[in-house]
């Protein structure tokens, strides 16, 4: 009996795709024989893995420049000088559908200018003077919480009032290992220095776990323009596309990172 | 656009637009990577809209979207030959989808297996286990897709399934 049940037999019963007899037939089959079963659930499994695994697009909102290429709003054909771009920007940033003069551009231009100044002087470089999310290893909460708190679960940084979460741990190229963590702010004060955002943290022959990068939250890198005219709507955090590049190997599972977390990191 | 009149435009406009989410998919899992999917998203609703014409108005347009776009995905492949395995994360859906810290983490790293996975396999055998898995077409639906025998489809559909689960569980 079971030579004739072939994987693409077992394949369509689970997919649904046998007429009553064809189904009859498997289910007797399978009733006494675990090797079938196995495959029944090899198979079943496959499929709910991958409707899990790519079920983010059909949830999130669809980026609006590929709305606006199919309802024919954008210009076609044509690639968008950068006056255009710039103009389109600026107009977007103060809540203007179309493009916007050009002394409006100008104004808004010194008055963004003059604004980042101000608050890059009042508050100096966030990476360099020994402040800013690159700081985060200097506090002992970071140092203690990023070596013993498991990914998925949070320790409070309470002199910076951020919450971080390490959400993946990987063996790196450079470093021993490496965690990938998100800051998320807590309380009400706005003046700290630590944005919301998401980085990683290696671990240092000196035993020390270093902030080697850091992105907060709205810095999205976009892609360039089309052949066609058009803004590429693909978008890619900086932060994974980094992970990516650094790994050596898959990340650790969660009972890999357990066992280092209790080792102490040997 | 040739042959097609005002109202039917529209109406082949709204279609797509409504497919949007789905080709959005589709195409992520062709290629293993958020950016590399909407940059080939947004070449075959292009190529849709110079083309709407030859598109028979009663007929699925899913299935002919899902064709452009493996082919353009194919075509692409063969310019470029070396596909880079690059796979960055949505950050923001794996927020919403899982709230709880330790489901988030598996499902990451689940994520970045499966994604790897994919992209050992070729590609029909990763449109196929798209469309059938997935999106959930009959196997006699993805064959007219991707223009190949229904027979084909069960065989090959049958070997890529296997393989990719082979190659995510067997790192656990």
């Amino acid at each position: 009996m079971e030579k004739s049940i072939t994987d693409e037999l077992i394949m369509a019963y689970v997919d649904g795709e046998l007429e009553e007899d064809e189904r009859r037939l498997i289910e007797e089959a399978i009733k006494d024989d675990e090797h079938l079963r196995e495959k029944v659930r090899m198979f079943k499994e496959s499929s709910q893995m991958l409707q899990g695994v790519f079920d983010a697009p059909i949830r999130e909102e669809v980026p609006q420049q590929l709305i606006r290429l199919i309802e024919g709003s954008e210009k076609r054909n044509v690639a968008p000088g950068w006056w255009e771009r710039l103009t389109r920007s600026v107009g977007r940033f103060f809540g203007f559908q179309a493009p916007v003069p050009a002394f409006a551009v100008t104004a808004a231009c010194i008055l963004i200018a003059g604004l980042v100044a101000l608050i890059y002087f009042k508050s100096g470089p966030s990476q360099n003077n020994g402040t800013g999310p690159i700081a985060l290893s200097q506090f002992a909460d970071f140092q203690e919480g990023i070596s013993k708190t498991q990914s998925g679960a949070s320790f409070l940084i309470k002199e910076a009032k951020v919450k971080v979460t390490p959400v993946l741990t990987f063996k790196d190229k450079e470093f021993p290992y490496c965690r990938e963590f998100e800051v998320i702010p807590v309380g009400s004060d706005r003046s700290m220095e630590v944005p919301a955002g998401t980085g990683i943290a290696c671990l240092s022959q000196r035993n020390r776990w270093q902030v080697i990068t850091y992105v907060s939250i709205p810095k999205i890198k976009k892609k360039g323009v089309t052949q066609n005219g058009y803004e590429l709507a693909g978008r890619e955090n900086p932060v994974d596309a980094l992970v990516e590049k650094r790994r050596d190997g898959s990340p650790l599972s969660r009972d890999e990172e357990l066992e280092k977390i209790k080792s102490g990191w040997r | 656009m040739r042959g097609v009149d005002r109202g039917a435009e529209q109406e082949f406009r709204k279609e797509l637009v409504a497919l949007l989410p789905r080709l959005r998919r589709f195409a992520w899992s062709l290629t293993s990577d958020r950016t590399e999917a909407d940059d080939l998203v947004q070449a075959a609703c292009e190529r849709a809209l110079s083309h709407m014409h030859q598109w028979k108005p009663g007929t699925r347009l899913d299935s002919w979207m899902f064709r452009i776009l493996y082919n353009l995905m194919i075509d692409e492949t063969r310019r470029s030959r070396k596909k880079k395995v690059h796979m960055p994360l949505d950050e923001e859906l794996l927020a919403t989808a899982q709230s709880d810290g330790t489901r988030r983490m598996e499902a990451k790293v689940q994520l970045k297996q499966v994604l790897e996975a994919m992209m050992k396999l070729n590609p029909q055998e990763r449109a196929l286990l798209s469309l059938v898995c997935i999106e959930g077409m009959s196997y006699k639906e993805a064959a007219d897709t991707l223009g190949i025998p229904i027979g084909t489809v069960m065989s090959r559909l049958a070997r890529a399934r296997k393989k990719l689960y082979q190659m995510v569980k067997g790192k656990k």
